[in-house]
């Protein structure tokens, strides 16, 4: 691993600060239309990880970003699906940044996370419950996660013209 | 919003659309005889829908929940997790419909006769 400087340790530090506030604050406003369903605001700070510092750093904020959040407001119980679903959909989001960013722009790759993020999350219900018929939840989901996908892809790309911040 | 960007959340977007339908017209529930209620993936119990009106007290070692069954209906009245969305999700009563609560690792699902979205999701 490269080491990380002062700066990037304050950025990171800051980013998985922002995605804690953004989680716990959209659980208190979210289940309104679908039970369970969230826009996935916290995306917000990975996807501007992702273009700022690069995979890694957003797969770092993730991971913090979703334990820590659970640890102070979900609950312990919603690790799995909160973790599962952040770390692995940073992962997918680095993916289709390496393959077809600038083609994709931060809101494509947004959307991709979000669908990511629900399929996680259902397969670890699926897994937990033993059952694969939740599976039947993954189009509400996927119809919820593509607006909260253009709607923190936004927020990110703002956030990177905003701040001059954005590295190609 | 690149053409790409685009392209991607419409594709989701239509395919998830037309698997609702396609949910919508061919999964369509019908009036549940049974109601199984299943804790961190194993059965709990099982009960008629139907003429058998009763609150059943749920506690496992991921929490408790109170479920109720009443006029053909099911519905979730307490439960200890955190987000209470299993109390949200209101009355089910026709198969394939369920209610979960990932916290306390509760599924109340239900079923036909013959049982045959059991088969399916077990």
């Amino acid at each position: 691993m490269k080491k990380l400087s002062a700066k990037k340790i304050t950025v990171l530090s800051l980013m998985i600060s922002v995605g804690i506030v953004l989680q716990i604050a959209e659980s208190m406003l979210s289940a309104f239309i679908v039970p369970g369903g969230k826009l996935g605001l916290a995306n917000i700070a990975t996807v501007w990880t992702l273009f700022y510092l690069g995979g890694g750093g957003s797969i770092l904020v993730a991971l913090l970003r979703s334990t820590l959040g659970c640890f102070l407001y979900g609950g312990v119980s919603a690790i799995p699906y909160s973790v599962g679903g952040a770390v692995i959909s940073a992962l997918f989001m680095w993916l289709f940044k390496k393959l077809f960013y600038p083609k994709l722009s931060e809101v494509g790759i947004s959307v991709i996370g979000a669908f990511f993020h629900n399929l996680t999350q259902i397969a670890v219900a699926s897994v937990i419950f033993g059952s694969v018929s939740l599976f039947a939840y993954l189009p509400v989901l996927t119809i919820l996660g593509c607006i909260g996908g253009v709607i923190s892809g936004y927020g990110a790309k703002i956030f990177c013209h905003k701040t001059g911040l954005i590295k190609k | 919003m690149t053409f790409s960007d685009k392209i991607v959340t419409a594709v989701l977007l239509v395919v998830s659309v037309a698997v609702l339908f396609f949910q919508g017209f061919f999964l369509k529930g019908e009036n549940g005889e049974r109601v199984i209620i299943t804790t961190n993936g194993k059965v709990y119990a099982s009960y008629n829908l139907k003429n058998e009106d009763r609150a059943v007290k749920i506690d496992t070692e991921f929490g408790s929940n109170t479920v109720i069954i009443k006029d053909g209906c099911v519905f979730v009245e307490e439960a200890s997790c955190p987000d209470k969305l299993d109390v949200k999700m209101g009355k089910i009563s026709k198969t394939n419909q369920k209610i979960v609560c990932l916290p306390n690792r509760l599924m109340i699902e239900i079923v036909g006769y013959d049982g045959k979205v059991d088969k399916v999701s077990h």
